[in-house]
């Protein structure tokens, strides 16, 4: 097993708001959390780092996983650093091993992908809320958010299953019926969850929402236009592990950053990704 | 000395290939290829031991626990005579046992510095090419230390003009910085009009020409050199080239 991870900057940011961290623990179990900030709060590039590193910092103590409590904490934090606790209006998107399982959450908008080791092709599930209004954890702390947030008209919460292949295309998928056994889930607009039988997982990658920023310039003697790049076609070239030992995610990320140079390709939001992979190294 | 998980690599053009750590064994985002080309023909015999002592240093200053570039690097020793042989080819600085370099270098007749730089410059580009397709990011820096004007090479300046230029084009290599060091020029005048003349044809990146080689020049050009690789190291992922130092005795 192993996990890396890897957070970029985008063009339209003077700070970075994505964090991610990964690694493993003594007992062996690979994990990544990541988040990002919510661009309209202050100071939430400190309040990614916040909950990154707290989850990782519980879960490698092993505490038993308590939103209140990790909650409490967060704001804790943040008060200590004499930041406005709306710092945590953060997404916050993790994936870990414990024992046979390997689980995924997700509290707010970006992407997760999985690979199933019977499977020659990447599933990719996406969040996204119809005014951009993802759900925060932070939230949770807060009814006033919260029933603010409730009460967003418009702001339709929804995903989409795709299927990548190798060959890059892509199509609409729905999780197959015979997986139900190995697979659970549960998908709401306040956080959804995913719990898989390590057996039959090869990798699992999550991603901020960055992966649908990106925009191609193009350059004509008489116009200069941007257009945006399908998150399809992006994760098509970024999800290319050439393997998994060591630093795989920062090479990836930097190699598909360089490919895209050359093609005038550059993402506006941060970018940030991060991978347990289950399998042999 | 043992270079048993370095694999084997033939190079398009030449006699001479390389070997390299498999490249499933690498497990950084991005390496600096440092190669150290040393002359071994039959005038360095005097100071053969002071040869290895530099190597030694170089390479202890490569893999030093203070050098935040140190698990970023591979690097490989290879000795021109008549033919050029490989000490050992591109790995770790950690994997490099220090003990081995006394008695790494062999004196043997003649001096084919064109065939040992165009084998260190396609080396270096050759691996960084397979290291790209595996998504590394990579530089290169390649030292070539000799005494002598080239004798026997099979080779001629412009192989090694037409191995830099190729490096140049590659777009797996962020950089490559190539050193000629000429030393001894005191006893052989002509030597640094002849290798300045190299570097140019060549198109290599600097020369340096040392009068006479005593041991307080030995540490200098040892420093020189491991600066020069921190330089690079340095300027890796940044996309341009690293700076180019100077070294005044």
């Amino acid at each position: 097993m192993n996990s890396d991870h890897s957070f970029k900057i985008g063009t339209g940011h003077q700070v970075c708001e994505d964090f991610v961290v990964s690694g493993t623990t003594e007992d062996g179990e690979v994990y990544t959390f990541l988040s990002d900030g919510c661009s309209g709060s202050k100071d939430t590039d400190i309040g990614s780092r916040i909950l990154c590193l707290l989850s990782k910092k519980r879960f490698i103590g092993k505490e038993k996983e308590n939103e209140d409590i990790f909650l409490s904490s967060a704001r804790i934090i943040a008060e200590l650093m004499q930041v406005d606790t709306s710092c945590l209006d953060a997404t916050l998107l993790s994936a870990w091993t414990k024992e046979d399982k390997v689980f995924v959450n997700i509290f707010g908008d970006g992407a997760f992908a999985f690979k199933i080791k019977a499977e020659n092709f990447i599933r990719i599930i996406s969040f996204d809320y119809a005014r951009n209004y993802p759900f925060f954890l932070n939230y949770k702390a807060n009814n006033d958010l919260l029933f603010g947030w409730r009460a967003l008209q418009g702001n339709l919460f929804s995903f989409e299953q795709i299927i990548l292949n190798e060959d890059k295309t892509t199509q609409e998928s729905q999780l197959p019926t015979t997986l139900h056994h190995h697979i659970t889930f549960d998908i709401t607009p306040i956080g959804s969850s995913f719990i898989f039988d390590k057996s039959i997982i090869d990798f699992v990658v999550v991603m901020s929402d960055g992966i649908a920023s990106f925009c191609e310039t193009v350059i004509t003697e008489t116009f200069k236009e941007s257009n945006l790049v399908s998150y399809q076609e992006v994760l098509g070239d970024l999800l290319s592990f050439k393997n998994f030992k060591g630093k795989f995610v920062e090479r990836r990320v930097n190699k598909f950053l360089n490919d895209y140079r050359k093609l005038n390709r550059h993402h506006i939001d941060d970018l940030s990704i991060g991978v347990v992979y289950i399998g042999e190294k | 000395m043992t270079s048993t998980d370095l694999q084997n690599h033939d190079l398009p053009k030449g006699t001479y290939g390389y070997s390299a750590v498999k490249l499933d064994d690498l497990g950084a985002s991005q390496y600096t290829l440092i190669t150290l080309v040393v002359d071994v023909s039959p005038s360095v015999t005097d100071y053969i031991t002071q040869l290895e002592e530099a190597i030694k240093k170089i390479v202890e200053g490569c893999g030093h626990k203070n050098n935040p570039y140190a698990d970023n690097m591979l690097i490989r020793i290879v000795s021109f005579a008549h033919d050029v042989q490989e000490v050992h080819g591109f790995k770790m600085p950690s994997e490099c046992n220090i003990d081995d370099y006394t008695g790494c270098l062999h004196v043997r007749n003649a001096t084919a510095l064109y065939d040992a730089a165009e084998n260190a410059i396609s080396a270096t580009t050759d691996y960084a090419s397979k290291m790209s397709n595996w998504d590394f990011t990579v530089n290169g820096i390649v030292v070539l230390l000799t005494d002598g004007q080239d004798l026997t090479s099979s080779g001629t300046q412009t192989d090694v003009l037409r191995a830099s230029q190729a490096a140049m084009k590659s777009e797996a290599l962020e950089s490559l910085m190539t050193i000629l060091i000429g030393v001894g020029l005191k006893d052989n005048p002509n030597l640094g009009v002849e290798l300045n003349e190299f570097k140019t044809e060549a198109k290599l990146t600097q020369y340096i020409g040392v009068e006479e080689l005593t041991a307080s020049v030995f540490a200098k050009l040892a420093d020189f050199i491991s600066q020069s690789i921190s330089q690079t190291s340095e300027a890796l992922g940044s996309g341009g080239p690293s700076t180019i130092l100077d070294l005044d005795f």
